[in-house]
């Protein structure tokens, strides 16, 4: 589906052919990496990958910001390949095998007979995630995602969102038996998880360009999954990966047609266009991309019919049972999620357009696709409640469930509102805040002169201004706050 | 009468008087007619490039004894004969040179303007030495050879190269293999001694006692590490691939750097296995600070074939790492590397070889952009780099990962910091293309830009074909020495 964008999208790109080339070369390395049956394989396409992003983000190389980016990029991937290396050469030299089944097998009759010497085998675990934390930008090599964004935005919607970070997780769930074995390595994953989800968060609060916080969203939301996995609950991160998949590429998408808008009016460079500082009110342009982006920002934030709450609910769910601590950071980070997102959305959406302009109206095709995606969605969320996710269970096959011990148990529906209601209500309470500081209702230019007569009537004006210009000194950048205006 | 022929044909003596005809015949040609001095040796080194694609098809894999032995009496009184053969391991690099050459010889094509049938003389020279090097089965040849090979590339440096350099840098090469082979004569001539006989089966099934293998090894070590090269004694080969000419950096690359690795290969390990289990660690260390360090040097560096010189250094002595530890994967995936090595920088020498050719100029801070300006050239330099870089899908990859796997099993921290120099290999390498080619152009600097032409890509090609295709299908490789390599393994008792 990308590809249908990314025709239309890059139309206009001389760098088409090669760009079609590059993008079927990173589906066919994609393919061979989910259909390895061993770890050589998995290296090798592993690497491909990592070469094709490599390409993909560096394609306007005539840019040096892009062109410094893809060697970022490149670079950390593949520090993460010499941790991956290492981890394989160490499997192989205790197993004596590639092959998963025999790995699994052979790997599990050594811990338990207590065959090998416990260090050097965690070592070699924690080298294998090593190559997953470069891979899916987990804490301290999630340098590259948002330099990443300097390629055209179907390779950020494919690549970034969907498919290559999701490699790594794809690593981690496939040797999951031999990580569960070791309980350190765990609980690290679920550490390295939290403060990815964290990290992610806060630094997407402060972008000013729309593909960096949706970068930074990408992050955190990767660290969800990382969390899950940690925990032990497997298909829960698989089911965040798939929808967390879909939102993304959809928000995505919906901000590729935003920028070519963008472009069309504050010119090709990509500074400007991808500010939303510069955008705002853009819901009488585009509409159609303003109700599929609302959906994919909607379901981020973990709202109930929508696909990503059923699987963010799970992986909070299964959170309060690992452990307390962790289990708050998430749940503060969902409401953080449903903050910045919104501001995304407010941003970009509502208001008034700061920058005079012509009319411009969104890209037919680009908007079909994103309609697609919002279906899908929706159709996504009425299958995958809470009463078919045995199906899903069924289809990934966990090896164990630690948290689980039957999965049958949603039939205590009583537990599951209260928490359901708990996560969305944290997520509701984002949301308003976000409302509240970038709603531009106050702002619109008709009603400034009701703002000034409503706040001449305010008795203890003088104070309160006085609290308004310590905020607005205090604000990083003062375009942001419209409400204050 | 069909086989007849193809038995004179195989005979492997083929190899060894073409170069040497095609070499002596421009000697009575005047230099001031150079297009048949060129004709001539170009075709010499192609008669000699179909030579040795029929011993390979004729080539039995399953024996590990030399193949088309054939042996010269010398000094009789001393019982001293020449043995040349070929078996498993040396199949691959002969077919190597005889591909080397005639596309060195094309490169320099333009360049041989000046002393023209002095540098076909040189250059088939050379090769015979080089083929012979490969097939040589004794040990007074072991020295006799590879210290005749840096003649005729002296000769290539001193002359042919580009800068007032080219002198000292012609020197430092010749002396520092001279001495190092030094030590290795006092070997060979104990050796002789002991045995009586230069023939390699009896030197090969002597026993030498323990102090005295050590010596031994030792003393070969000093010729063999400078070779490598080692690093405390691989200054010359930054310096010598610098100032060489385009060709003589393509056949330098390809061919004399092999040399140290056979010589291991085929004269130390063999010949003292308990010397070389001894003194692994001996050779780790080295190696792995190569690794390391030449990777990390080779990011400051400013010169662009400099950048390319240093990473034969690195991969050579991930060759050594892989050679040493014994067992199977970490011998029979250091040879894969020294075949791959052949094509992969110099194909990037090449690369760096156009953009000389046309700008004069090997300093990186004058190139950028030139994607822009000649589309062609990147994308042949892009797929260098990936095999520079060992990525998979090139032969490159082939060869590291039995070798990591091999040194995993003997020492996981030397493997460790052989991996990590993956990583600075990267580095470096995507670095140097990402700043030629990416980013601006620099029209302060070059104005003219050029794509290049056809004689030059389709020098390009082979490169790119044998890349790929022993990456994509490696099994061709490993069968063919599978016997021989497990038979040296073997015979050293080292599993």
């Amino acid at each position: 589906m990308v590809l249908i964008y990314s025709d239309n999208y890059m139309s206009h790109d001389q760098g088409y052919l090669r760009f079609i080339y590059y993008m079927s070369f990173f589906n066919a390395s994609m393919l061979g990496l989910v259909t390895s049956s061993n770890l050589i394989q998995i290296y090798i396409f592993w690497e491909l990958v990592g070469m094709c992003s490599y390409l993909l983000i560096g394609f306007w190389f005539t840019r040096p910001i892009a062109a410094n980016a893809c060697k970022k990029a490149f670079v950390t991937n593949r520090v993460g390949d010499f941790g991956l290396l290492l981890g394989i050469l160490g499997l192989y030299w205790i197993t004596g095998s590639f092959e998963f089944r025999d790995l699994f097998e052979i790997f599990n009759n050594l811990i338990y007979n207590n065959g090998t010497n416990f260090l050097f085998v965690s070592l070699c675990a924690l080298f294998l995630f090593v190559g997953t934390v470069a891979k899916s930008a987990q804490f301290p090599l999630h340098v590259w995602l948002p330099d990443a964004m300097e390629g055209p935005t179907p390779i950020s919607a494919l690549i970034h969102a969907a498919t290559m970070v999701a490699t790594g997780i794809f690593l981690v769930a496939r040797l999951f038996p031999l990580f569960i074995v070791i309980p350190y390595i765990m609980n690290l994953i679920s550490l390295i998880g939290i403060i990815t989800i964290l990290l992610g968060a806060t630094l997407a609060l402060a972008q000013k360009d729309i593909k960096k916080s949706l970068a930074y969203s990408t992050m955190s939301q990767l660290g969800y999954t990382m969390l899950a996995l940690g925990m032990g609950s497997y298909q829960a991160a698989l089911f965040h990966l798939i929808t967390h998949a879909y939102s993304k590429a959809l928000l995505f998408l919906g901000s590729g047609s935003i920028i070519h808008s963008m472009e069309a009016i504050v010119g090709y460079s990509p500074d400007k266009s991808k500010n939303m500082v510069l955008m705002g009110g853009l819901t009488k342009h585009v509409p159609i991309t303003k109700n599929t982006f609302l959906l994919g920002t909607l379901s981020l934030c973990g709202i109930p019919p929508l696909a990503c709450f059923w699987s963010k609910d799970e992986i909070l769910n299964d959170s309060w049972l690992y452990s307390p601590i962790f289990a708050i950071i998430a749940c503060l980070t969902t409401g953080l999620t449903a903050f910045y997102m919104f501001r995304i959305y407010l941003l970009t959406f509502e208001g008034y357009f700061n920058v005079h302009c012509k009319n411009y109206s969104g890209k037919k095709v680009a908007c079909s696709i994103q309609y697609l995606y919002g279906v899908k969605k929706v159709k996504k969320q009425l299958k995958k409640n809470a009463m078919d996710f045995d199906i899903l269970s069924k289809w990934l096959n966990p090896a164990t469930n630690l948290l689980h011990k039957n999965l049958n148990n949603y039939g205590d529906w009583y537990e599951f509102v209260k928490n359901a209601i708990f996560s969305v209500s944290i997520s509701y309470f984002g949301i308003f805040l976000a409302s509240l500081l970038y709603n531009p209702v106050y702002s619109s230019l008709q009603n400034l002169d009701l703002i000034n007569s409503v706040a001449k009537k305010v008795p203890k004006r003088i104070f309160w201004d006085k609290i308004i210009n310590k905020v607005y000194n205090w604000s990083y950048n003062r375009g942001y706050i419209d409400g204050y205006k | 009468m069909l086989e007849h022929f193809c038995e004179c044909y195989s005979d492997l003596s083929g190899p060894i008087p073409c170069p040497v005809l095609g070499s002596i015949t421009p000697l009575f040609i005047p230099n001031s007619r150079i297009r048949p001095i060129r004709l001539i040796g170009l075709c010499a080194s192609l008669i000699t490039f179909l030579y040795p694609p029929v011993p390979r098809i004729q080539f039995d894999p399953s024996t590990a004894t030399s193949q088309f032995v054939e042996s010269l009496r010398w000094l009789p009184y001393e019982n001293i004969n020449l043995y040349l053969g070929i078996d498993g391991i040396s199949l691959f690099f002969v077919i190597l040179t005889t591909f080397l050459i005639p596309i060195c010889i094309s490169v320099g094509w333009s360049g041989m303007r000046s002393y023209g049938k002095e540098y076909i003389t040189a250059s088939l020279i050379r090769e015979f030495l080089m083929i012979a090097v490969f097939r040589m089965l004794d040990p007074l040849l072991f020295y006799v050879l590879p210290e005749s090979v840096p003649i005729p590339m002296f000769i290539i440096i001193g002359v042919w190269g580009s800068r007032q350099r080219k002198i000292k840098a012609a020197y430092q090469f010749f002396l520092y293999t001279l001495l190092g082979s030094v030590f290795m004569l006092l070997a060979i001539l104990l050796i002789l001694l002991q045995t009586g006989t230069t023939d390699s089966q009896i030197s090969l099934t002597t026993e030498f006692s323990e102090r005295r293998q050590i010596f031994l090894w030792i003393a070969s070590f000093a010729s063999f590490a400078v070779k490598v090269p080692m690093v405390p004694v691989h200054i010359w080969l930054p310096e010598a691939h610098v100032e060489a000419p385009t060709a003589g950096s393509v056949i330098l690359a390809g061919i004399p750097l092999k040399l140290g690795t056979h010589g291991f290969l085929r004269f130390s390990i063999p010949m003292f296995p308990e010397a070389t289990l001894r003194s692994t660690p001996f050779i780790y260390t080295p190696s792995a600070i190569a690794i390391i360090y030449t990777s990390s040097t080779t990011s400051r560096q400013i010169d662009l074939k400099k950048i390319i010189a240093y990473s034969p250094v690195a991969h050579m002595n991930l060759v050594t790492i892989g050679m040493f530890s014994p067992n199977i994967q970490g011998i029979g995936g250091s040879i894969l590397p020294m075949s791959s090595h052949g094509p992969v920088p110099s194909a990037l020498f090449l690369c760096v070889g156009v953009l000389y050719d046309r700008h004069k100029t090997r300093l990186a801070r004058y190139y950028g952009g030139s994607v822009s300006t000649m589309p062609n050239l990147p994308t042949i330099s892009f797929s260098s780099t990936l095999a520079n870089m060992s990525s998979p899908g090139t032969s490159s990859f082939i060869g590291e990962f039995p070798i990591s796997v091999g040194a995993f099993q003997r020492n996981s921290l030397v493997a460790t910091l052989a991996a990590l120099g993956m990583i600075l290999g990267a580095a470096y390498s995507l670095w140097l293309y990402n700043r030629a080619v990416s980013g601006n152009l620099k029209p302060d600097f070059l104005h003219k830009f050029s794509d290049p032409n056809g004689r030059e890509v389709s020098i390009f090609i082979p490169f790119l074909v044998g890349v790929v295709r022993m990456g994509v299908h490696p099994k061709v490789f490993p069968d063919r020495m599978h016997t021989s390599v497990s038979n040296l393994v073997q015979h050293g008792k080292f599993n």
